[in-house]
């Protein structure tokens, strides 16, 4: 987990938490019913809410969901937690999801974007471009080829395989760039992306086939777009076809570019047409070019230098000799150094300048003298730290660049937006956007950069002359594999750290979930106190509601002994009333009047029976009563009140016990994860440590290689100083007769 | 009771019936006095007339005095059974005894309500134990995804978790690229203690703000996915789980 922002929510939440543990400390004197939930707040927090369902389970939705967080990831520029989470993805049973699901939308997310769910396809893709972002080329290779056995990868040939051949092109397999040119499929819109045209034009021309790389440069060309100069720049180049005598017709198309490329490109194409012309004998041409290119730029020593020597040829001596030691004076590091500073002696001789030469050949020669003394005053424990401290700063890359001075490095940045933009639209299956930029041409300026922004710096006594001095050809090739392992390490290495921190992130949110409950716990044990404290007070209340009652229970039977004497009272007056009307009717009265009185007789009869029952089963009827049945209700839920507040409160204590003893276990042991994580991490910077131990003495022995070599040119450029001296000298001596003539002679031996 | 309301208005009828009737027998004997000569013949029929017109004149006082009892009858009737309902609902209070079952059902009230949330409490405390003591952990993945986006895009996210702490988010043309292309963003992994937990997402949306606030409940062993996408310029919410899919 590389975003904060985790902990921090969680460790807000205990303070709240805290902060309600308090707040319920005090509201204890709060009267209980203010307590009760269903207040305004809680209604008007209720309406906000939206109460989601119980969630369905789905282990496709998962897997794809992991996915969509890895893309994000890396179009977010968080290669590492990409590659985390997909090699973990890719070595979990969970990847067998992501066969059955293939293309499917079951379960996802509505929307164009989630149209389908996520296949290994898009596993393996997201893996391959994981990989390639963080320069781990070797295990790139290896996911790119699982990728493209996988059903499902068709989408995905296209940019995989531009990237596979960038790769074989950086590792100057041009035959595998070629061949990989053959295969790569096209866009889905069903054009091919221009790059796999321009890289195999580029392999076909190192390749000597020029006829086949100006057909794919013509292709990109035809294509138009941010490649299409550049490879109207190689296309002039490949029509020479390697002769330099060509140089003419090439330099014919070369021009219309030269007037319009802007830029640093616009500086590499003068360049170019500055040595085509200069080869081709046209020295003005070659002189217009040169200073067409910015004097400040990456290209303007290789620019001053050609310049120079385009002016000696056309014959303007000053003016050559002014490049020639403008060159020597601005990149004292360069190795054409001395060359320059040769033949600014050489101008000033052939100008007239004898005695200016001369002293100005000795001074070189004490210089170059004094820099030898130097070079071989070095001890080899200088120049083995200064290969560690470049190793150490991971740049010692900048000894190894192939051609900085002429600009024939090339780089395609990998994280470039237009990259990401087209790996998003291959997972979505849209259309790719156009690369927005070109290749980046490697230049001494960006050597010098690297160099002063490496940490930790080279030491001011290390010879970095060493650094622009061409590596043996051996070194160069061991260069690139031991580089790549010691990168892959770099990587692992991090990774393996990363893993640690998200295991050591993952425990830290465990304890703090634990003391979460904890403070649930203490949360849970206040409420049960004012729980136990309303139950105290039913008790009371019952108490004291029994003592009521039963003054109560007396009052109601009274009330019905008396209605019950009453009706007794009552029942007997009604007879007494028949029995005197039925004694008034006597002899007079009908049939229908003695049944009435019978009926009235029974009725009494009936209500002084109903008054005796009552009186005879009083005492249970007042039992019955619904009050005196809902005391002993309340007394048993009073009963299961207090047995359920004692199991509330035993399920606390053992929350509160088993959440210590986790807690205790979590802070006093790592988790097994962690440990075999930093196991892993450890593992990991072992083998960096041999990586960059073997990087170290490959550097270290090619700067001493170089050391011998660059040692052998500053004594030959000594004694090519002190022949011009002499040679000076010598004209001195001569002027001014023959001088002219012997200049000239010297001037034709000048190669 | 009905027999002894009856009797009770019988009593109360009869005497008012008895003491009108006693009014109306004193008047009786003045009206059999006439006859006599054609003479006093006109004598007697002025006698007469003028004994009539007082007659009628007594009649209407007569009815007029029992329009008023009758009124007067019907305000002691009135009378008697606001007296009769006070007593019978004195006598019912005392019958139902009121006030201590009002009493009793307040206790029983509170009484039930403590013991729902310790019943509650038991639950869901007994729930989280177990749950730490299996060790099975609850993980909770809030996302945010876009299923599409309005002209002006999305930005100023932020996502509250329980009311405490927030994170917020800015996007950069390149991560709302990746949204609108099927990415989502993890806006929050985390364990959690298996409950409910309240998610509150607030964002602008095409220069608009919406939000969201959601409760989901986080089961233990699983991993519980909330993601909010935006849809129709709203924050849209759904939820599921998956089991492992956490790689710590």
């Amino acid at each position: 987990m590389d975003q904060p922002g985790y902990l921090a929510i969680l460790k807000a939440r205990l303070e709240v938490m805290a902060g309600a543990l308090a707040a319920l400390a005090l509201a204890a004197w709060i009267p209980l019913a203010a307590q009760q939930p269903g207040g305004s707040d809680a209604r008007a927090v209720a309406g906000l809410r939206t109460e989601l369902g119980p969630p369905d389970s789905s282990q496709t939705r998962g897997v794809d969901a992991e996915l969509r967080i890895a893309l994000f990831d890396l179009a977010a520029d968080r290669p590492l937690a990409a590659l985390n989470r997909l090699e973990w993805l890719r070595s979990s049973a969970l990847a067998m999801e992501l066969d059955s699901t293939r293309g499917s939308s079951a379960g996802m997310a509505s929307g164009p974007a989630a149209a389908r769910g996520s296949s290994r396809a898009d596993l393996l893709f997201l893996l391959a471009e994981s990989y390639n972002r963080l320069g781990m080329v070797g295990s790139f290779r290896e996911v790119a080829g699982a990728l493209a056995q996988t059903p499902g990868a068709e989408r995905y040939a296209p940019v995989v395989g531009s990237q596979l051949m960038l790769d074989a092109y950086r590792r100057g397999d041009f035959a595998r760039v070629r061949e990989l040119a053959r295969s790569v499929g096209s866009t889905p819109a069903g054009e091919r992306s221009p790059l796999p045209n321009l890289l195999d034009g580029l392999a076909a021309y190192q390749q000597g086939k020029y006829a086949e790389s100006r057909a794919a440069f013509a292709k990109v060309r035809a294509e138009g777009g941010v490649y299409a100069p550049y490879a109207q720049l190689m296309d002039a180049l490949a029509q020479m076809g390697g002769d330099t005598t060509r140089a003419l017709e090439a330099l014919g198309a070369l021009r219309s570019l030269a007037q319009v490329a802007t830029g640093t490109f616009g500086d590499h194409v003068r360049l170019i047409a500055a040595e085509l012309a200069y080869e081709s004998g046209q020295y003005a041409s070659a002189v217009a070019n040169a200073r067409g290119v910015g004097a400040g730029t990456g290209l303007a020593p290789q620019a001053l230098l050609a310049q120079g020597w385009a002016l000696y040829r056309d014959g303007d001596l000053p003016a050559a000799r002014a490049a020639f030691a403008e060159f020597a004076a601005k990149y004292p590091l360069l190795p054409e150094r001395d060359e320059a500073r040769l033949m600014a002696g050489q101008a000033m001789l052939e100008g007239g300048d004898a005695a200016g030469a001369e002293s100005y050949f000795d001074a070189m020669a004490d210089s170059v003298a004094m820099e030898l003394a130097a070079l071989r005053a070095q001890s080899p424990a200088q120049l083995s730290n200064g290969a560690r401290t470049l190793v150490t700063a991971r740049a010692a890359g900048i000894a190894f660049v192939n051609f900085p001075r002429d600009g024939k490095t090339l780089a395609f940045p990998e994280g470039s937006a237009s990259n990401i933009s087209t790996m998003l639209a291959a997972f979505s299956g849209s259309e790719a956007p156009p690369p927005r930029s070109g290749p980046h041409i490697v230049s001494v300026a960006d050597i010098a950069q690297r160099l002063q922004s490496s940490k930790p710096n080279l030491d001011a006594s290390f010879p970095r002359r060493l650094l622009y001095t061409p590596a043996g050809k051996e070194a160069a090739q061991a260069y690139a594999a031991r580089a790549q392992t010691l990168a892959d390490a770099d990587v692992r290495v991090a990774l393996a750290n990363y893993d640690v921190n998200e295991q050591v992130e993952a425990n830290q949110m465990k304890i703090a979930a634990l003391e979460e409950l904890q403070l649930l716990v203490a949360l849970h044990e206040k409420r049960l106190a004012s729980d136990a404290a309303v139950m105290s007070a039913s008790r009371d209340s019952l108490a004291a509601m029994r003592t009521a009652l039963a003054r109560g229970r007396e009052r109601v039977r009274q009330a019905m002994l008396r209605r019950v004497a009453e009706t007794q009272r009552m029942a007997a007056a009604n007879r007494a009333m028949i029995d005197s009307v039925r004694r008034s009717l006597q002899g007079s009265g009908v049939a229908a009047d003695d049944e009435t009185l019978d009926m009235e007789a029974q009725t009494a009869a009936s209500f002084g029976q109903l008054a005796s029952l009552v009186q005879g089963g009083l005492d249970t009827l007042v039992d019955r009563h619904p009050v005196f049945a809902m005391v002993d209700s309340i007394a048993v839920r009073l009963r299961a009140a207090d047995s359920l507040h004692d199991e509330v409160r035993s399920v606390l204590a053992a929350d509160s016990a088993v959440a210590g003893q986790a807690l205790a276990g979590l802070r006093a042991k790592e988790s097994q994860r962690t440990t075999d994580a930093r196991n892993a991490l450890a593992a990991a910077k072992r083998e960096r440590d041999a990586a960059e131990r073997d990087l170290v003495a490959l550097l270290d022995a090619d700067l001493h290689t170089r050391a011998v070599e660059l040692a052998g040119e500053l004594q030959r450029d000594r004694e090519a100083a002190e022949y011009g001296s002499a040679n000076a000298a010598f004209f001195r001596a001569i002027e001014p007769a023959g001088g002219d003539q012997a200049r000239s002679d010297a001037r034709e031996r000048t190669p | 009771m009905r027999m002894l309301r009856s009797w009770q208005l019988l009593v109360g009828a009869l005497a008012v019936l008895g003491w009108g009737g006693g009014k109306l027998a004193a008047q009786n004997p003045d009206t059999t006095r006439a006859g006599g000569d054609t003479t006093s013949m006109w004598e007697n029929q002025r006698v007469y007339e003028e004994r009539r017109a007082q007659l009628v004149q007594q009649l209407h006082e007569a009815q007029s005095e029992l329009s008023e009892l009758r009124s007067d009858r019907v305000r002691v009737e009135a009378r008697v059974d606001n007296v009769y309902a006070q007593a019978l609902e004195q006598r019912a209070r005392t019958l139902l005894m009121s006030p201590e079952q009002s009493a009793l059902l307040q206790l029983d009230s509170m009484l039930a309500s403590a013991q729902d949330r310790m019943q509650d409490q038991r639950d869901r405390m007994q729930a989280l134990g177990d749950a730490v003591r299996r060790r099975s952990g609850a993980v909770l993945v809030v996302l945010l995804g876009a299923d599409s986006l309005p002209d002006g895009g999305l930005s100023d996210v932020k996502v509250v978790l329980d009311s405490s702490g927030t994170i917020d988010r800015g996007y950069s043309p390149l991560a709302i690229e990746a949204l609108q292309h099927g990415a989502v963003d993890e806006l929050y992994r985390g364990e959690l203690l298996p409950t409910s937990h309240d998610v509150f997402m607030t964002a602008t949306v095409g220069g608009r703000q919406v939000e969201r606030r959601v409760s989901v409940a986080v089961k233990e062993g699983t991993v519980t996915y909330l993601q909010f996408s935006v849809r129709n310029e709203q924050l849209v919410p759904s939820t599921w789980t998956s089991r492992g899919t956490s790689p710590f």
